[in-house]
């Protein structure tokens, strides 16, 4: 029943980050998270879409921070103690979302992950690589690529254009 | 060492010889009787001739084969360097660069070099012919005579040795011959040339060779090939350049031999090539970027470091220790300093790197346009870094293709305008402090100004009041708006090409700026101005709201103060008078989206002071409305990234002493900004 799931997901399991968001589970691949730090002062980015937070220092480099709860229309409430920035590497560039809370890391059984089904998430389900089950809890399982990229195509649609042209001419980008 | 690292080398080499060959011809061109020129060119020529062979890139071989042949008779003086030849030789420089690109985007070599070939061997006979029929006589100077004597030699005896690791003796004998067949004729060898496949590391190899050039030139060019060892060199005894060592130990005394006949009158260039090939070292370009990354990082640090030690200063402030912290604080400081500028020189490259292009490009555009023009350089040794110095050839391209093709007139337009037919086109570079500032000008028509205003009011690109109230100069820089085609504005001579917005937007792309000025019948100059590097930069840190914001004091011109109730209004837009002309303000809150809205904000502070920078972008200079000024800084600039892409009036960000983040204001485009502000406004 979720085939493509299994095919693209590893044999035996996955190692995931689970982290709050609204009080769901979400989780993603371990592989790609690059870091987890305390929330801090993001410096705001002028003409961007609401969910862009800004940008923030992170040892060094700029890394882009976007709200997730504002990116997937979620009600949006302040920061809190627990609220956490998970980097993570997606199309070659680290990217910062901004979560509720970091609950754990998990080994999730392949046959436990089942692709994403509209009823029982709040998300749209094209952000999403599958749901897993254990213990009673739903862990929802985000496709980080599209979470980054894809929708923001549209909703940037000058800005990601000009991104493909600067992709397209490294050099001519200067500073 | 991988083949593929010895064609990227061959292919970097290539590029150099070509462009020696290049500015060689031209020079030839110009006075053919430039005996140095000469010796480059075909010291150019063989050495290309010698790693294409080695590459086994037969095509490419063959053709400079063929030059340097011709090249040989102009040495010889049995043939002058007349227009045909020099265009013969051209031909030959371009079907080379053709054949090397397609080597280096790893394509086949697909090009007829037959013609050429044949041009070149009907030339090199004709010379020898008529030589052979007569006026033999007339060639008294120094090349018959070492013609005559190289009729009297026995050769030279040579023996070398093939280093025992060698991967690739083959290739290394190969070189080897390569060499030597450009310095004279081997008479004969052992192994014989065609068993050169089987040679072994190792190995000697007996050449005796009669020399067209000195002893030291032979002996400099074996010493360069890598992997091989000059075990004995026997002089013929009618060598009188060379007489007393009869048989040097090359590798004992090498000075001695090299120095002697240096001395002399006619050298190659001695050991030089090989005494140089010790002091450099060819670097990745992506080695020095990781450098000064890694620079960029400390700088940084180094920033924070001094905050850091202040703040406990404040904290504690009978500590003992703190001072010691101080301390080296102020010399990690000063280290860091050092090294910033040391790997910013290392970075550095003449501009003659890409201005050496240039003269051909003028040259061929002349005559294809029918202008008599003497095309001048300046400064070429002024550095750049690379970076820049890439970015800069489109744009200096433009700019001169322009003052060829339309900005200089006809030869008999200039005379019937009473100026001398031939006119000059000048490129320049020179350094003023930080910056580097490139100039290209003509002495031709001008632009005119009334042309560029009526194709701007056309175009759109500007308002009729607002065009009004410009002065001329401020007028003229209208030329690099966009959308407006420069053939129609400028000379209704068709064909312009890329629109000058083009140039400005690569200029400032580059955190520089572009100006142009023009006096009607005499000419048009335009000025580039650069940074030297991009990656540290000199700012103004300013502070709107709860924001940092950076602005590169390189269109910084002044900071000033006025009082809330000086600001005028023009079209709804606030201005002051500013030191007797209108100053247009913009305030960085606004312009940004955050902050109160711009009418409200100045109510509030009738009787307030308000703080604004003066920048200038293009020819105009704009007051930046600040909150506060903080203070001057080095900062290190670091781009946004993918994610965002570009950004209208953002060059990227930096981060501060204390950490945080701080973006930097793309001064250049934020001329644009504004402009779409307020036409957006006036549409409301």
């Amino acid at each position: 029943m979720s085939n493509e799931v299994l095919e693209n997901t590893a044999d035996e399991s996955e190692q995931l980050v689970v982290f709050e968001l609204a009080k769901e589970y979400y989780g993603v691949d371990i592989a790609a998270v690059n870091t987890i730090i305390r929330m801090q002062e993001v410096t705001e980015i002028p003409r961007t879409p609401d969910f862009v937070e800004g940008v923030i220092n992170l040892r060094g480099s700029i890394v882009p921070v976007i709200d997730l709860r504002k990116r997937f229309g979620l009600t949006v409430s302040e920061a809190t103690k627990s609220s956490r920035i998970v980097v993570v590497e997606a199309g070659g560039q680290m990217i910062g979302m901004v979560v509720d809370a970091v609950a754990e890391t998990l080994r999730l059984p392949a046959d436990a992950i089942e692709p994403p089904s509209p009823v029982i998430t709040s998300v749209d389900s094209d952000y999403l690589r599958g749901v897993g089950k254990q213990d009673n809890r739903l862990f929802i399982l985000l496709d980080l690529d599209k979470v980054l990229t894809a929708r923001e195509i549209e909703s940037l649609g000058k800005i990601e254009k000009r991104a493909r042209k600067e992709a397209e001419e490294p050099a001519a980008q200067a500073a | 060492m991988e083949m593929s690292d010895f064609l990227a080398l061959f292919l970097e080499e290539a590029e150099e010889q070509l462009l020696k060959l290049d500015d060689g011809f031209l020079q030839l061109e110009k006075d053919p009787s430039d005996i140095e020129t000469l010796k480059e060119v075909f010291r150019a020529a063989h050495t290309l001739k010698g790693s294409s062979a080695t590459m086994g890139l037969t095509e490419i071989a063959n053709l400079t084969h063929a030059m340097e042949n011709l090249l040989d008779q102009l040495r010889s003086e049995t043939l002058v360097a007349t227009p045909e030849v020099i265009d013969l030789l051209l031909a030959g420089t371009d079907f080379l660069r053709t054949l090397i690109g397609q080597v280096s985007r790893g394509e086949a070599m697909n090009v007829d070099t037959e013609e050429l070939l044949e041009g070149l061997k009907a030339v090199c006979a004709g010379a020898s012919g008529e030589q052979a029929t007569g006026n033999r006589e007339q060639g008294t100077g120094p090349s018959t005579s070492l013609r005559t004597g190289r009729e009297q030699t026995d050769g030279i005896a040579l023996r070398l040795k093939i280093a025992d690791n060698c991967l690739m003796p083959s290739v290394r004998a190969f070189m080897i011959y390569n060499a030597l067949s450009g310095l004279g004729d081997i008479v004969s060898s052992d192994p014989p040339e065609e068993q050169i496949d089987d040679v072994q590391a190792g190995q000697d190899i007996n050449i005796v060779f009669e020399p067209n050039q000195d002893s030291s030139a032979i002996i400099a060019a074996m010493k360069s090939l890598s992997e091989i060892e000059l075990i004995n060199f026997t002089l013929p005894d009618s060598d009188e350049s060379l007489r007393k060592p009869q048989a040097a130990e090359v590798g004992s005394t090498p000075k001695g031999v090299a120095k002697k006949p240096s001395a002399g009158s006619n050298t190659e260039g001695g050991a030089e090539p090989a005494a140089k090939a010790i002091q450099t070292v060819r670097v990745g370009v992506d080695r020095l970027d990781t450098l000064m990354n890694l620079v960029a990082e400390l700088v940084i640090d180094r920033t924070r470091m001094n905050q850091i030690s202040s703040d406990l200063g404040l904290k504690y402030e009978n500590e003992e220790l703190i001072q010691g912290l101080n301390e080296t604080g102020v010399h990690i400081g000063r280290v860091v300093t050092e090294l910033q500028e040391h790997i910013m020189k290392v970075r550095l490259l003449p501009v003659e790197q890409v201005f050496s292009r240039f003269p051909r490009m003028v040259r061929d555009l002349a005559h294809k346009a029918g202008k008599d023009i003497e095309f001048v350089m300046e400064g070429q040794e002024t550095e750049l870094d690379r970076s820049i110095l890439e970015e800069i050839v489109d744009p200096i391209t433009h700019l001169l293709r322009n003052a060829v093709d339309h900005g200089t007139e006809t030869p008999e337009t200039r005379k019937a305008a009473g100026k001398p037919a031939r006119a000059r086109v000048l490129l320049a570079a020179k350094q003023e402090e930080n910056r580097i500032i490139i100039e290209v000008r003509d002495e031709g028509r001008g632009i005119s100004i009334e042309k560029v205003k009526a194709a701007a009011l056309k175009q759109g690109a500007i308002g009729e009041e607002t065009l009004s109230r410009m002065s001329d100069e401020e007028a003229l820089q209208l030329i690099f708006a966009s959308g407006v085609s420069t053939a129609e504005k400028v000379t209704d001579v068709s064909g312009r090409g890329v629109g000058m917005d083009v140039v400005r937007s690569n200029i400032q792309g580059l955190s520089g700026t572009v100006e142009v000025h023009s006096e009607p019948g005499k000419g048009t100059t335009f000025r580039i101005n650069l940074p030297l590097t991009l990656a540290i930069i000199q700012s103004l840190v300013t502070g709107v709201n709860d924001m940092v914001y950076v602005i590169p004091l390189s269109a910084v011109a002044e900071t000033f103060r006025c009082r809330a109730d000086e600001m005028h209004y023009i079209d709804g837009n606030p201005a002051i008078n500013f030191r007797g002309s209108v100053l247009h303000l913009v305030r960085l809150a606004s312009l940004f989206g955050h902050g109160e809205e711009m009418r409200s904000a100045d109510s509030s502070e009738a009787d307030d002071w308000v703080t604004f920078v003066v920048v200038r972008t293009g020819g105009l200079k704009v007051g930046l409305v600040v909150d506060r000024l903080i203070g001057e800084q080095e900062v290190v600039i670091k781009p946004l990234g993918a994610f965002f892409g570009d950004i209208d009036g953002i060059a990227g960000a930096t981060i501060l002493g204390d950490g945080r983040v701080a973006l930097i204001v793309d001064v250049g485009s934020l001329g644009k900004l504004v402009n779409r502000r307020r036409l957006d406004r006036v549409a409301a």
